[in-house]
Parts: C-alpha cells; structure tokens; sequence
C-alpha cells in the first residue's frame, strides 16, 4: 500500500510534470487564463492520463516493442477524442474556451512521457497511481497559475469581478504574464525542496 | 515478412477497438452536441424573436427576385412546438451594404432586427446600429410604406442607409409575410415592395430610348457617335449627342436630345463617378429631369447643393451636347 502511495504523490511534488519535469508547458501557459479552463484542461489531462495509462499497462505485453509509439498515440487520440466529444456535449461553454487545446491533448508529451517511462512497464494498479498522481499534479499547478493570473489579470475569481478594470495587470493575462508567473512557482516549489532536504539532513545527523 | 504481417495486424487490431469507442461515444453524445449547436444558432435569433424557443429552418423558402436584395436562411420561429413567426437574414445595400436578422410574427407585425454586418461610415451610417434608430421598427407592421419621417426617422446625416435599411426591412418583412401566409397559417396581405432601383447611369442606347420615350416607334441613327432619331414614318424628330466634361473626381458624360427644332427635350447621364450622396446625385431623376425643355444655355438649372462642381460639370457637358446637337438637327434637315 505505502508502494502506492509513495508512487502517487511523486508525480504531486517531488516529480510533479510541470514543476519539475517541465513538460506539457505549451498547453499549459495557453489555457490558464481562466481558473475555470485550468480546472477543466486538467481533468481532461487527467482522465486522458489515467486512461490511457491504465490500457496500456494492461495491454504492455501484447503491443510489440516495434510499433509500440503508433499504438500509444492510437490508444491517447482515442481518449483525447472521447474527452473532447463529452465536452462539446455537456459543457459547450468549457469547450469554447479551450479550442484547440483538447485535441492536442494527444501530443502532450506528459502522457507520452508517462506512457513510455512508466505505464508500458509496471502494473496496471501501479500505472493507475502514477497517472492519478501525474495528473493532480499537472491540476494543481494548473488551477494555481490561473487562479493568479486570472485575479491579477482580470480582476476576476471563477469569473466574479474583485479587483476593478483599471487595477488589473493586462500583462498577466498574456502569454508573457503566464511565464513569468510559472517561473515564479518554480522558484517557490524549489525553495520549499531545498528547506525539506536540509531539515531532512539534519535529522539525519542529529540521528 | 511473417513479423512484419504479424505487426500490422496489432497494429490494425488496436485501431479497430478504438474506432468502434469512438463510435459508441460519438452515438452517445452527437444528438447532444447538435442540440448545443442550434441552441447557440438559436440564441442569436432569440434577439430579434423573444417569444419563441426555438427555431427551425426552413426548407423550402424561396424567396422572390427583389433586385439587389437577397434574402437567404429562414427560420421558423417556433413556441411549444407552434409556429409563431419567422427569421430571415437580409442583405442588401445601403450606402455600402448591410446583414440584418429580421423577425416577423404571423400576424404581420415586425419583432425585433439585428444587424450581422454592416460597413456604412463609422459616425454616420454606423449610427445607425443605435437603438434609437432600431426601436423603432419592433411592433411596425410590414405593410407600412416604411416612408421615412412619417414611418419612421431616418438617422440624422445618414439619409441613404436608413432609406437602405429600411427598404432592406420591408423587403424581408413582404417576403417572411408571404411565406408565412402561405405555409404557416399566416395573414395575407400586403403587396409586393417595390424596391427602388438604386439610381445609375444610362447606357447610350437606353438614354436615347428614354429621352425619345414620348415618340411612338422611334428609331435611331448613328452618325459619328451621335444619333438622329426618326419616327415610325421615317420622319426626322430630333437628334441626340453626348459630351463630357471632367466633374469632381471623374469624367461626366451626359447625352442631350432635342427635337427638329432645336428645343431640348432631356438629358441623361451616361458616365460618372463622383462622390455617391453628392457629386453622384446628378444621375438622380430629381436633377437630370431639370434639363427638359430648358433654353440650350441652362442657366437656370439648379445647382445640386453640396455638390456645386459636379453639377456645373454636368451643366457644362450639356451645353456642349445640346449645341451639337441642335447643329446635327439643323444639318439633317437641309
């Protein structure tokens, strides 16, 4: 169970996909406008991750080492078109906003990243943790930089207006604004690691 | 070879499977994503058509020929599941050209407009988006004459788009009131608009005919780009010319017809490009009737106001034509 476990939050902090592995940045800094978008672009993320992690692990011993990338990519389109299809259906607005960006769910290279290192070689319930804990991850940092840059940028939380017009910083709604706010999480995530392993050190010495 | 067949058939496998997913899903949630997307169509629609709930298009709209305006997609406006009206989107010009939404219920009154495009002036035929030009055609009934300050107020410095636009409601009002009398239970009536041709310039051939119009089977000579005009007994009645002058901005051309006695009987113009609204007001009837039966020197010809050198450039053009004319006349006769 604590194998579990540990593999699941790897992917919250210690090996979190955009705080440390810095991968799937592109779709990430695009939707983040919006709290609303961010949420719904990793639960969409997340439900494409843990599928496709779950059907690969399960198959890893049918799909041939020679093909394996076409079949991935077969496997995660499916996914990603299911996603986009219940979204266009049940949330017409949430679909909107995000244009483009769900389809290209496919070429994330998080969920290739995952599938490849990860799901093709352990269990199926390993791989479901991994995928859980991959896509949390890639959520909350996601909801955290657009819950800034939405408040910042347009004076808005989950779309009711808190800071009048002409106190927001239109900067943080662009595509500047978005990495500069990640590098800023960056530095934070970072700093909290550095503290953790030093407390760690000096219990270890003090042991 | 026996790996790579091996391989491809994996490979075909797996597509398979997740085709068919893909199909169950795509069952489940098209009617949903259609719906969304009528909704959306619908929401659009809803401005110019409160009452209704839905809408649905209609099939088999033809509309008739109305000159310049064209009407396409109409959709029957529909509540709890009756017919209550419908939704036609217009185009048509004004004084560049405009796309309404416009509403009609079936009892012939008009519910709402919205305009899709429109690419008048900004600051004068674009004020016309205002809602005190557009509110005042909500609760109007299409058979109104539209006539402007009595049924409605133009936009101030806008005459010609609101003319346009209000030429463009009438004509998909008739058209929405036709069909629906005819398919939806609606009330009749009402008759087909005429839609004011937009004033343009003659071609020499219809200038002569219409200048000649009084004369029973006229017939027309040419003589070095001018004409002698005959009556059906092969009476000389009159002669035609054209000259140009340079107007405004471009070369107006005008024709002059008199009679066998040198009397100006009209003029038409046959070439021009001046500024539309004013320079190109001389191929309006209202200046270009001015000419018949004036002396050749046309000196008491007025002026069109605000377009003071275009008019004079007419006027010079005539003078020039009427000579030539009254000399080709005098010719003929010896």
């Amino acid at each position: 169970m604590k194998k579990y476990w540990q593999i699941f939050t790897n992917g919250l902090v210690k090996e979190n996909p955009l705080l440390v592995i810095m991968i799937g940045l592109c779709s990430s800094l695009a939707v983040t406008t919006q709290l609303v978008n961010g949420l719904g672009m990793g639960l969409a993320m997340t439900f494409v991750l843990l599928m496709s992690e779950i059907m690969i692990s399960a198959f890893r011993k049918l799909i041939p080492d020679s093909i394996r990338i076409p079949i991935f990519i077969i496997i995660i389109a499916s996914f990603t078109t299911i996603v986009d299809l219940i979204m266009q259906a049940y949330f017409p607005s949430l679909s909107e906003s995000m244009g483009v960006f769900i389809p290209l769910i496919v070429v994330n290279c998080i969920i290739m990243g995952r599938v490849e290192s990860f799901a093709s070689k352990k269990t199926v319930l390993e791989s479901a943790c991994d995928a859980l804990g991959m896509g949390f991850g890639y959520l909350w940092v996601l909801c955290s930089l657009s819950f800034i840059r939405e408040l910042l940028g347009a004076g808005k939380i989950v779309g009711n207006v808190v800071i009048p017009e002409e106190y927001t910083i239109g900067f943080f709604s662009r595509a500047p604004g978005g990495f500069f706010v990640f590098g800023i999480l960056i530095a934070i995530s970072f700093c909290i690691r550095r503290a953790s392993e030093k407390k760690a050190k000096k219990e270890g010495v003090k042991a | 070879m026996k790996e790579m067949l091996k391989l491809g058939i994996v490979l075909a496998l797996f597509a398979s499977i997740s085709c068919v997913c893909l199909a169950l899903v795509n069952g489940i949630t098209a009617p949903a994503i259609a719906a969304n997307k009528d909704a959306k169509a619908s929401a659009g629609m809803k401005v110019v058509f409160e009452d209704a709930d839905s809408f649905e298009k209609a099939k088999d709209f033809v509309p008739g020929d109305n000159g310049s305006i064209l009407l396409s997609n109409l959709f029957l406006a529909k509540k709890a599941g009756k017919v209550v009206g419908a939704v036609v989107e217009a185009n048509g010009p004004t004084y560049d050209k405009a796309t309404v939404l416009v509403g009609v219920k079936l009892d012939r009154t008009m519910t709402g407009i919205s305009f899709l495009a429109l690419s008048d002036s900004p600051g004068y035929g674009q004020n016309a988006l205002k809602e005190t030009y557009m509110n005042q055609f909500p609760g109007k009934s299409i058979d109104d004459a539209f006539e402007i300050g009595k049924d409605y107020d133009a936009v101030s410095g806008a005459t010609i788009t609101s003319k346009g636009l209000a030429n463009i409601f009438k004509v998909a009002g008739f058209e929405v009131g036709a069909y629906l009398a005819k398919n939806c239970g609606g009330v009749a009536g009402g008759s087909a608009p005429v839609v004011e041709k937009a004033p343009s310039v003659f071609t020499s051939k219809e200038a002569c005919a219409d200048i000649f119009a009084s004369v029973e089977g006229v017939s027309f000579k040419e003589k070095k780009g001018n004409y002698l005009a005959y009556s059906s007994s092969k009476e000389l009645v009159g002669a035609l010319a054209s000259a140009s002058t340079e107007g405004f901005q471009d070369t107006i051309t005008v024709i002059v017809g008199v009679d066998k006695d040198g009397k100006v009987l009209g003029l038409r113009v046959t070439e021009a490009a001046d500024t539309p609204g004013l320079g190109l007001r001389i191929i309006e009837k209202e200046f270009y009737e001015q000419f018949a039966g004036k002396e050749a020197d046309f000196a008491d010809v007025d002026t069109i106001s605000g377009a003071t050198i275009s008019s004079s450039a007419a006027i010079e053009a005539a003078k020039k034509a009427a000579n030539k004319a009254i000399e080709l006349v005098s010719q003929a006769k010896k």
